[in-house]
């Protein structure tokens, strides 16, 4: 895992230094690319694993309780932050 | 909005896919997919650190924005952390591992499936990956579609604190259409310092016991 973040670093570092150059501003584009490939790596995993696939719906139950918590979570403490720093300023 | 999509018909094609049995069954370890992660951190640094904006975006805004990313990953933790109470197959690390990913589906999925499997073994790490994956896109949609009732209800930080990572790329039309256009910075300030904590958490919480 050390490795992964180091590889991410690396790359901040190349970004910043290659800054402008025609590919880095493609990079963003790339990482969709990417993305979609380790997304079908990712799905073809869990389609090879009939365990995984039979317990489908109770994954959706669960992954909706964790949206909602993070929902609610990140929402209620930015309503704390809004009133404790910001609100006056407005006023 | 169609990015996500994009997103979700890979994933499922990929699903399908393998469910079928007409992919080489050496795809099932993981192998190959270690590989193009990689890849995707390194374009992901490339990305950041290749921004012509970075300076202009963090040079000339008011520090207490700051506040705003971190409240909204602390607050997400905070309450992700109270699910493993309600859902006791999970510890606390599984669950923030799954919170911390900021709506930042792909890349969080991708990581709790690569290194939770130390802790939990291969199997569960892969459900753990697909809550994550699933909760996240969740988030995202929520964002999308309830934003100008979040603003209206709970004030225009609320919407950019849902979106999480996205509040800078997917979510931020909406978001500024709910908030203000006065809430650009604020928005991408917060979107990429949680985008930038979504690596440095997932990994941590999935390398915890």
């Amino acid at each position: 895992m050390f490795y992964v973040l180091l590889t991410m670093f690396a790359g901040v570092l190349v970004g910043w230094l290659l800054k402008g150059w025609k590919p880095v501003g493609l990079s963003g584009k790339a990482v969709s690319a990417v993305i979609w490939v380790m997304l079908f790596l990712l799905g073809a995993e869990i389609g090879m694993n009939r365990e995984l696939l039979r317990s489908l719906s109770s994954i959706g139950l669960q992954a909706l309780l964790f949206a909602a918590a993070g929902i609610c979570g990140s929402v209620i403490a930015s309503v704390l932050l809004y009133r404790l720093l910001f609100r006056k300023k407005a006023e | 909005m169609k990015g996500t999509l994009t997103v979700l018909a890979m994933f499922a094609l990929g699903c399908i896919s393998g469910a079928l049995g007409i992919l080489p069954q050496s795809l099932a370890d993981g192998g190959l997919a270690k590989i193009v992660l990689y890849l995707l951190m390194f374009l992901v640094g490339v990305n950041i650190g290749g921004n012509p904006e970075l300076k202009k975006i963090f040079g000339s805004v008011d520090p207490k924005l700051l506040l705003l990313p971190l409240a909204s990953v602390f607050g997400t933790l905070a309450v992700t952390a109270l699910v493993s109470l309600v859902l006791p197959g999970w510890g606390i690390a599984d669950c923030l591992a799954v919170g911390s990913g900021m709506g930042y589906y792909s890349l969080s999925s991708i990581l709790i499936s690569e290194y939770r499997q130390m802790a939990l073994g291969a199997q569960l790490a892969a459900e753990l990956s697909t809550i994550a994956l699933l909760s996240n896109v969740f988030r995202e949609l929520f964002t999308l579609v309830a934003s100008p009732f979040l603003a209206r209800k709970f004030g225009p930080f609320a919407p950019i604190a849902s979106a999480g990572a996205t509040a800078m790329d997917v979510s931020l039309p909406v978001i500024l259409r709910s908030s203000g256009d006065s809430f650009l910075a604020a928005a991408v300030i917060s979107g990429v310092i949680c985008d930038f904590s979504v690596p440095l958490l997932v990994s941590f919480f999935c390398s915890l016991p």
